[in-house]
């Protein structure tokens, strides 16, 4: 080709390409043609980039062609020029189209081989998990806390006082049979219960009211087998205003009990016995387990015993200071291990306080 | 308290439904804690007489026993049985039959066929403590007047229902089975028979009863009865004791345990004659004194135990068991009954101190009616004559000092109404206390009631709000909700943290734990707390020593936790507990203080993408990122070298605000092993009070110029700390050093000895201006003259 071209301009007379340019132009259509499959040709990047030194390097054939440019009259630059460009431009978009598809292909190509298994474990993913009985707390502390009612709480070791006179049991009554306490003295004990808040936050609230709180928190019995612990956790509840009544006490446990086993429960309220409040009642919730057809886990009864609660007794609020003429209230103690149980279908009290990290991973 | 159907029956013109029963007795606040039909533990076992006894040819210890059952043919049954001869009436399981131990099919014993078997008690599902001396081994010996091939669920009247009540403190009156049947009638359209009495004159007469001490003894009732005919009760009336788990005695034993299964009264029969002083003095015992109960066993009373003295020596242990030398016994010939009320604390302490509790103790204990000691006297003749027992003495004695105060209570329909949130109309109300039987006298808008005698735990209107929603209906309570001022009590900020603290460590991959409170004693040891186990917070009845102490600190109850995890081989126990510890103090409780325990273990893995580990600055990151969680609090950290809970060059109090609120480190070897747990932990113990809602922090502006960083080499002593460092490199700086990233630490051959390398990578940055190269080298090298001068740094 370059023959050719050199002997066209040798032979080529000034002024005169306007009328041979078609001879060149079928040299340089050869020529781009050449180039043309060159191009294709070209499987990698690094191929093509020969291709592109020999058209457009600096001793390339674009500039090998350029140097013409020179030599030509001045009218026949422009028509050289637009011979030229033409020959280029179809070159370099070829050019750049088959190094678009070559790139592409090639970090195709590369990103495969970066492969990964995308199944493996993420790094760092581990959770920790609440105990099941935080769970239950946190849950029931949440319903009341968005009815009104405050979190406080007592102590774990407790005066005899507090958790035993306060709440209308003297030394000597028979009720003190009902919970066997552990003493640290004649006068101190573990509480047995969490109603000993009842007269701990009452003597701090009156002659304010309403009172209206919830203490969670340790409790101590003398007692372990598989469904009692020595230690267990209850949440009180306390309601002290004016014109609170029983049928609010029933209202209340039974948002409870929907809130926490569902809308479809219900709630049966028993006459029972505490000596700090009355009329009292154990509540029991119906069974989940079998829609109240009877089964083992409610021993067939349908019902299952959840909670104690009451009207509080004139006597305890007369002890606080309240006027028990004007002043009302409701007391509940629900124990959280009876509940957490009830929930997560947990067969063994003793599991709870195992620690068994295979158990308490489960949450 | 066990209530059998078939004796509940003898009150109605009525059959009663078990299943009906246990549902009205619910409803009413009686917990029925379970209810047992009597006659499904054995069938088909008929009343049998062995009419001959022949050796087994083939057996030294067997017998083949020709048995009539009331059929034309004996039966031949083969038996092991010793005590068993010829004319003895015996239950026999016929072929086909149930008993407890499986079911009875023909047999051949050593080459001789067996069409039955002879029954023991134990067979039939009696229990033993229902069974005499001579009842309880071999074949159950049966009266002789029994009819032969009679079914002996018949003869001994188990088609019943006995249903177990567990009977709250404030209805001790339902211990008597006439008071349940009366409950029965309030939900249940029953008419009830009145039981019949045989009523005495008071005698003023030769005997005296004397009561010592009032308080003690409100009342005393004696009743002499002469010419007793002690033998067995009939048998439906044994039957009845037995159904309701007493071992039937002879007819005046049984007689006085009648009464007190009926009406809740405790009784007690002396032997008259064995009675010297003719009379009766209720006093308290002196320290020391001695006395044998009826069951033979020397008690040692102390003075605040009560007798029963008959004016020479003691008799009868008041309210808890009589005396060995007055017991009721074959050849007795003339009773004296005894109907009394004792204090119920007294009872209570007296049983308590003696270990010695019995069917009266636990009655008296609850309390009862001081009217109910008479009726039960009277009921008690009644049945003497019925079962033709012997002659009742026309007249009784007494001494009643102390009155029972029946209350007469006003109430109104209005304050009923307000306490349950309902609308019962006083008709109703008053309807209620009519069925109860209580009295009710109308005064304008006021009612006043007085209730049944035996009703002492309905005292005052609570008691009748009471009484009147639970025979209207706890069902019928509509739920409302309280409508009222809204609460001011402000919340604790410690309750808030407790459970943000929770979420932050849970979503650190930590487990809560829950431990006991009390610990053992022997565990602060081996946790290295050698000082600990304060005598005042011992528990004074624990259930057992390694539940004995209440807890100072939580790493016992923690470790323990995670040494259980560990035998179990887990190896991964990142855990935590928030819990409180005690302080004993001079005041009369102790003090409360909230913790937080972390204890993770080393736990070398090699995971996918590399070996993990934990070590002390993972805890120290958990602890430091937990802190700037919850508080603006700075923290400081103090080598700690004394414990012995922690290793010594890997232990660290922490400090916030120059105040110790915990300590941080490796656990000491000796620790872990005393726990078998082999490989390395780290343990934090951090004190949660103290930890206010923190200030709401105010905006700083942004930094306006840019910052510049610059590494720096330098070799320095090895044990100048980080802390130092970086306090001696942010004051030369004048504060224009930012941040100080400490990203390489060296030691080792190449390096002196005592010396290590460091490598730092400091921000500068100054608040007022762009700094350039030059102003940054100028610190960078003041910086390093410093550390060279102060520390004896190179730079490497
Ligand atoms: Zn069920």
């Amino acid at each position: 080709m370059f023959e050719k071209i050199k002997i066209f301009f040798e032979e080529l007379e000034t002024d005169s390409l306007e009328s041979k340019k078609d001879v060149l132009e079928d040299i340089l259509s050869l020529a781009k043609e050449e180039g043309l499959i060159e191009i294709d040709k070209g499987k990698k990047v690094d191929d093509l980039k020969i291709v592109q030194t020999k058209y457009f390097g600096k001793k390339g054939i674009i500039s090998d062609l350029m140097k013409y440019m020179g030599k030509v009259s001045n009218k026949d630059k422009p028509i050289l020029g637009k011979i030229i460009h033409n020959f280029k431009t179809t070159l370099e978009d070829k050019l750049n189209q088959r190094f678009t598809v070559l790139k592409k292909t090639e970090i195709n190509a590369k990103l495969e081989t970066e492969k990964i298994d995308i199944t493996l474990p993420g790094t760092n993913s581990q959770r920790g998990h609440k105990h099941p009985l935080t769970l239950v707390e946190e849950q029931i502390k949440e319903i009341f806390t968005n009815i009104g009612f405050t979190v406080v709480e007592g102590f774990e070791i407790e005066e005899d006082y507090y958790n035993f006179e306060r709440l209308n049991i003297p030394k000597d009554h028979p009720a003190r049979e009902m919970q066997d306490t552990f003493y640290l003295n004649e006068d101190v004990v573990l509480r047995t219960h969490t109603s000993p808040v009842q007269a701990r936050i009452m003597d701090k609230m009156c002659p304010q009211l309403p009172v209206k709180i919830i203490a969670p928190g340790k409790v101590f019995r003398r007692d372990d087998d598989s469904t009692h612990s020595p230690m267990f956790h209850q949440i009180e509840g306390l309601m002290v205003d004016k014109n609170i009544t029983f049928a609010d006490l029933k209202g209340v446990l039974l948002h409870l009990v929907k809130s926490i086993f569902g809308e479809e429960r219900k709630i049966r309220l028993r006459p029972s016995y505490f000596p700090f409040t009355e009329p009292s009642a154990e509540v029991d919730v119906s069974c989940g387990n079998c829609n109240q057809e009877g089964c083992r886990v409610c021993g067939y009864t349908g019902w299952l015993e959840i909670l104690g609660s009451g009207m509080v007794h004139p006597s305890v609020l007369e002890m606080a200071g309240y006027n028990s003429n004007e002043v009302t209230g409701f007391a509940f103690g629900i124990g959280i291990e009876r509940i957490a149980m009830l929930k997560y279908g947990i067969d063994d009290m003793r599991l709870l306080f195992d620690n068994d990290l295979r158990f308490l991973e489960q949450f | 308290m066990k209530v059998s159907l078939n004796w509940l029956e003898q009150y109605f013109n009525e059959k009663l439904d078990g299943f009906e029963i246990e549902a009205i007795l619910t409803k009413l606040g009686l917990e029925v804690e379970n209810r047992e039909k009597l006659d499904l533990s054995f069938s088909n076992v008929v009343v049998g007489k062995i009419e001959s006894l022949e050796k087994h040819p083939n057996a030294d210890k067997l017998q083949i026993c020709s048995i009539n059952v009331g059929e034309k043919e004996n039966l031949q049954i083969v038996t092991g049985a010793l005590n068993i001869y010829v004319g003895m009436k015996v239950p026999v399981a016929l072929v086909g039959s149930k008993v407890v131990g499986g079911n009875i099919s023909e047999s051949k014993l050593r080459g001789i066929s067996s069409y039955g078997m002879l029954c023991s008690g134990t067979e039939l599902n009696m229990d033993s403590s229902l069974l005499s001396d001579n009842e309880k081994d071999g074949i159950l010996p049966l009266s002789e007047d029994l009819e032969l091939g009679e079914d002996l669920l018949d003869v001994f009247s188990l088609h019943d229902e006995v249903l177990d009540l567990g009977l709250t403190p404030n209805r001790a009156d339902c211990y008597g089975i006439y008071n349940i049947a009366k409950e029965i009638i309030l939900k249940k359209d029953y008419k009830l028979k009145k039981i019949e009495f045989l009523k005495g004159d008071l005698s003023k007469e030769n005997f005296k009863i004397k009561i010592n001490n009032e308080n003690l003894c409100h009342r005393y009732v004696a009743r002499i009865v002469k010419d007793v005919n002690i033998k067995p009760s009939p048998l439906w009336f044994a039957n009845l004791l037995r159904n309701v788990g007493v071992r039937p005695i002879n007819n005046i034993v049984d007689i006085t345990n009648y009464v007190m299964f009926e009406l809740g009264q405790p009784m007690h029969a002396f032997d008259f004659d064995k009675l010297e002083g003719s009379k009766i003095v209720v006093e308290e015992a002196y320290d020391g004194e001695t006395f044998i109960t009826l069951d033979g066993k020397e008690r040692k009373l102390d003075k605040d135990m009560l007798l029963i003295k008959d004016g020479v020596k003691a008799v009868a242990l008041a309210g808890v068991m009589g005396g060995y030398n007055s017991e009721v016994d074959n050849n007795t010939k003339n009773i004296l009954f005894e109907a009394a009320h004792f204090n119920s604390a007294s009872i209570r302490r007296t049983s308590r101190k003696l270990g010695l509790r019995s069917e009266a103790s636990g009655r008296f204990e609850r309390g009862l009616s001081e009217e109910n000691a008479i009726k039960a006297m009277d009921r008690a003749m009644y049945l003497v004559e019925l079962l033709g027992a012997g002659k009742v003495e026309k007249s009784y004695f007494e001494a009643y000092p102390i009155k029972q105060i029946i209350p007469t209570i006003t109430s109104t329909t209005e304050k009923v109404n307000a306490i349950l949130g309902m609308n019962i109309a006083s008709e109703e109300i008053i309807k209620i206390y009519e069925k109860l039987n209580f009295n009710v006298k109308i005064e304008d808008d006021k009612l006043l009631v007085t209730p049944e005698a035996h009703r002492i735990d309905v005292k005052s209107e609570i008691d009748l709000v009471e009484e009147v929603v639970r025979i209207y209906g706890y069902e019928n309570i509509p739920a409302t909700l309280p409508v009222g001022a809204t609460n001011t009590i402000k919340v604790d900020y410690k309750i808030k943290l407790v459970e943000q603290i929770k979420n932050y460590l849970v979503d650190n991959g930590l487990n809560e734990i829950v431990s006991y409170s009390f610990i053992d004693k022997s565990s602060y040891e081996k946790c290295g707390y050698a000082t600990l186990a304060d005598e005042r917070l011992k528990v004074m009845n624990p259930l057992s020593e390694n539940q004995s102490y209440m807890r100072e600190k939580l790493l016992p109850g923690i470790i323990e936790i995670a040494s259980r995890n560990y035998k179990r081989q887990r190896r991964n126990i990142p855990i935590f507990e928030i819990g409180r510890v005690f302080k004993g103090t001079v005041n009369k409780l102790p003090e409360e203080t909230l913790k937080l325990g972390i204890f993770i273990l080393e736990n070398e893995v090699k995971e996918w993408y590399g070996k993990v580990k934990n070590d002390f600055f993972t805890l120290k990151g958990i602890l430091e990122k937990l802190i700037s969680t919850i508080s603006n609090k700075e923290l400081k950290f103090e080598r700690l070298t004394e414990l012995e809970t922690l290793h010594p060059g890997r232990a660290a109090n922490i400090i916030a605000n120059n105040q110790i609120i915990g300590q941080i480190g490796e656990i000491h070897p000796n620790v872990l092993s005393e726990y078998d747990i082999k490989e390395k932990a780290f343990y934090l113990e951090l004190e949660l009070e103290g930890f206010d809602e923190p200030k709401v922090k105010q905006y700083k502006s942004l930094p306006k110029y840019p910052s510049i960083e610059r590494d720096m080499a330098l070799i320095i002593p090895k044990d100048l700390n980080y802390a130092k460092i970086f306090k001696t490199i942010s004051d030369a700086s004048n504060n224009m050093v930012v941040k100080c990233r400490i990203f390489d630490i060296f030691e080792g051959s190449q390096i002196e000895e005592d010396m290590k390398s460091v490598a730092f990578s400091l921000t500068y940055q100054d608040p007022d201006k762009t700094m350039i190269d030059e102003d940054v080298s100028t610190i960078h090298n003041s910086i390093i003259n410093t550390l060279v001068e102060r520390f004896g740094a190179k730079l490497r």
